[in-house]
C-alpha cells in the first residue's frame, strides 16, 4: 500500500518537475529573441543620438513608429492591393506548384521531362524577369499577379513533388497488394501524406510572395506598399519608406500566422 | 496434386467462422487426406540486378502448399524469404518458374490474397476501424457492409474500445494487431505474413503469436509465414521449410506434429524443444558450421 502511494507522489512530483521545465522551456523560446530584439532597437535608437546621425540617414525607430502612426490612414490604403496582390499570387502559386508536383509524381515520364528543369529552373534569377511579365501582361494587376505566383510557385512544387514521393514504399506496397489503382492511391494515400511536406512549402512560398508583390510595384504600380516605398525615396521620406517596411513585414507575418494555423489544423488530421 | 476445383466453400462470412466448433486437428501429415494444393512454386528463381552485379536471391524453390496449411519459412537475414513470399504475393516476378495460387498462374497482386508486413503501415490521419477497411476504401469498393465484421475482428483481437483510436495512440503491438484485421476483412483465401512481428519486444511477439494461433484456430486458410524466430515458426506451423543463406534454396521441410489447439505453455513441452533443436541444426548446417 505504502509503495503504491510513494510511486503516486514520484510520478505528481515528476509531473510538476514536467510542467515547470515546460514553462521555463516555452519562456526560454519566447524571452530570449525578444530581448534579443528590443535590445538590437535599443542599440540603434542610441546610435542615432549619440552618433549624432541625420535622421534622413537613418531615422531612429521610435521616429519610425511615430510614423507609422502619422501616417496610419496612407500605409492603409497601400496596404489593401499589396495584401490583395500578395495572396492572389500565392494562391495562383499553390495551384500551379500543387499541379506540377502532382504531375511529376503521377506518372515516369513527366517526372524524367519535367523536374529536372524544375530544378534547372531555380538558378534563373527570377527578380531580373521582372520587366519582361510588362511586357507579357501590360502595366495593369495581372503582370503583379503572374509575377508574385512565378516567383513563389517553385518552394510549392518541389514540397508537394518530395511529399508524394515521400510516401512510405510499405503502404505503397499494401495498396499494389490490394489491385488498387494508382489514381485512387495518389488521391487517398500519397496527397495525404504529402500535406505536411506541402505546408512547409507554403511558409517559404508566402514570403516569396511578398518578395514578388513589392517588385511587382516597384516597376510597374500606382499603388501598393512597394510603390509607397518607391515614391517616400524619392522624396527622401526614408521614415515613410522603413514604416512601409514595417507594414510589410506585418502582412507577411499575419499571411505566415495563418498558414501556421491552417498547418496546426491539419497536421491534428493528417498526422494523427 | 489437383490444381482445379474447391471442395469445400472458402469464402465465408467472419461471423459464421467464429461460431465454428473448434475441432482439435492434427497436424501436416495427418491432414494430407484431404488436403489440396493451394500455393505451387515451380522451380522458382529470382535474379536481382544491383549495381550492375546479378544478385541470386532465390534458386529453383518448388514447393507445395495444401489449403488451410500454415507453412512458415525460416532463414537468416537476407536469404531471400522475402521476396520468395513477394513472389507469392505478385508484388514480384519470378525470373524463372511459376507461382501458382488457387491453381492460377500469378501475373499480379490480387485482393484474395491478403499480404502483411513487417511494419504496420497504417495511415497515421485514418482511425483503427478506417484502417482495418481501408481495403475497400483503396479499391473503391463499399465499406459499409464490412463495419460489423470489422467491429468484430477487432474484438477479437482484443482491441475492443480502440475502433475509434488514432494509431499514433496505439502501441506497436495493438497497431500489427489492427494490420492482422485488415490483412482479414478482405476474407483473403491466402495470407501471406512477411515478419509481421518482428519490429516488437519478445512480450509483446508471443502475445501476438497467440493472437494469431487463436484466430488461425478459427478461420483456417492457408498462411504462409516468414520468420527468423525458430520458436516463433515451431510455436504456429503445421510445417516449416527452412531456407538457406542467399542464394535461398530449400534445405529442409519439417512438419510440426504438436496437436492443436496450441497454448502458449507448449514451448516448455520436450516436444517442442526437441522440435526446436532440429530446426537450429538444421540451420546451422546451412551456415555451414557444425551443430551445437
Amino acid at each position: 500500500m505504502s509503495s503504491a502511494t510513494d510511486r503516486l507522489e514520484f510520478r505528481s512530483g515528476a509531473v510538476r518537475t514536467l510542467w515547470f521545465s515546460v514553462g521555463v522551456a516555452t519562456l526560454r523560446a519566447v524571452v530570449l529573441p525578444v530581448a534579443t530584439g528590443v535590445a538590437a532597437l535599443i542599440a540603434w535608437e542610441w546610435a542615432v543620438w549619440a552618433l549624432h546621425i541625420p535622421q534622413v540617414v537613418l531615422p531612429s525607430p521610435s521616429l519610425v513608429v511615430h510614423s507609422v502612426v502619422a501616417n496610419a490612414g496612407l500605409l492603409g490604403a497601400h496596404l489593401v492591393p499589396t495584401a490583395m496582390v500578395t495572396v492572389v499570387g500565392f494562391v495562383l502559386a499553390m495551384l500551379l506548384g500543387t499541379a506540377i508536383g502532382i504531375a511529376i509524381a503521377a506518372s515516369r515520364l513527366a517526372r524524367d521531362m519535367v523536374y529536372p528543369c524544375v530544378l534547372a529552373f531555380q538558378f534563373v534569377p527570377k527578380i531580373a524577369l521582372a520587366p519582361l511579365f510588362i511586357v507579357w501582361f501590360g502595366m495593369g494587376l495581372e503582370s503583379r499577379f503572374a509575377f508574385s505566383a512565378f516567383i513563389s510557385f517553385f518552394p510549392i512544387a518541389v514540397a508537394m513533388t518530395s511529399g508524394l514521393e515521400a510516401t512510405d514504399r510499405r503502404t505503397l506496397a499494401l495498396c499494389r497488394s490490394l489491385n488498387a489503382t494508382p489514381r485512387r492511391v495518389l488521391l487517398h494515400v500519397r496527397i495525404p501524406f504529402a500535406i505536411p511536406f506541402l505546408f512547409a512549402g507554403m511558409k517559404i512560398a508566402i514570403t516569396m510572395a511578398v518578395i514578388g508583390t513589392v517588385v511587382g510595384e516597384f516597376i510597374s504600380s500606382r499603388s501598393g506598399l512597394g510603390y509607397l516605398i518607391l515614391n517616400a525615396a524619392s522624396r527622401m521620406q526614408t521614415d515613410l519608406i522603413l514604416a512601409a517596411i514595417v507594414v510589410l513585414c506585418a502582412v507577411g507575418l499575419v499571411l505566415y500566422g495563418l498558414i501556421e494555423a491552417a498547418d496546426q489544423i491539419t497536421s491534428r488530421r493528417f498526422r494523427g | 496434386m489437383a490444381t482445379g476445383g474447391h471442395q469445400q466453400p472458402r469464402i465465408r462470412k467472419i461471423s459464421d467462422l467464429m461460431n465454428v466448433v473448434q475441432r482439435p486437428k492434427l497436424a501436416g501429415v495427418a491432414r494430407s487426406a484431404k488436403a489440396k494444393c493451394d500455393i505451387a512454386l515451380h522451380d522458382v528463381s529470382k535474379t536481382y540486378v544491383a549495381d550492375g552485379a546479378t544478385v541470386d536471391a532465390v534458386e529453383r524453390i518448388s514447393v507445395e502448399i495444401r489449403s488451410g496449411e500454415f507453412v512458415s519459412i525460416l532463414g537468416p537475414s537476407g536469404c531471400g524469404k522475402s521476396t520468395l513470399l513477394m513472389m507469392v504475393a505478385g508484388l514480384e516476378t519470378p525470373t524463372l518458374g511459376v507461382v501458382e495460387v488457387g491453381g492460377r498462374k500469378m501475373t499480379g497482386p490480387r485482393f484474395e490474397i491478403g499480404v502483411m508486413f513487417q511494419d504496420a503501415t497504417l495511415l497515421p490521419w485514418k482511425t483503427a476501424l478506417d484502417n482495418v477497411l481501408f481495403p475497400f476504401a483503396i479499391t473503391g469498393k463499399s465499406a459499409v457492409d464490412h463495419r460489423k465484421d470489422a467491429q468484430v475482428l477487432l474484438r477479437r483481437v482484443g482491441l475492443d474500445g480502440f475502433e475509434t483510436k488514432r494509431p499514433s495512440h496505439l502501441s506497436g503491438g495493438m497497431r500489427q494487431r489492427v494490420a492482422l484485421c485488415r490483412a482479414l476483412i478482405t476474407r483473403p483465401e491466402v495470407l501471406l505474413m512477411d515478419e509481421p512481428f518482428s519490429a516488437l519486444d519478445a512480450i509483446t511477439r508471443d502475445e501476438m503469436n497467440v493472437v494469431l494461433t487463436n484466430l488461425w484456430q478459427e478461420f483456417q486458410k492457408t498462411v504462409v509465414f516468414v520468420t527468423h524466430s525458430i520458436r516463433e515458426a515451431a510455436f504456429l506451423s503445421d510445417r516449416v521449410l527452412v531456407m538457406s543463406q542467399r542464394p535461398g534454396r530449400l534445405l529442409a521441410d519439417l512438419p510440426i506434429d504438436i496437436t492443436r489447439p496450441r497454448h502458449p505453455a507448449v514451448g516448455e513441452t520436450p516436444r517442442f524443444n526437441e522440435i526446436c533443436g532440429q530446426l537450429r541444426q538444421m540451420i546451422s548446417i546451412a551456415h555451414g558450421h557444425a551443430a551445437g
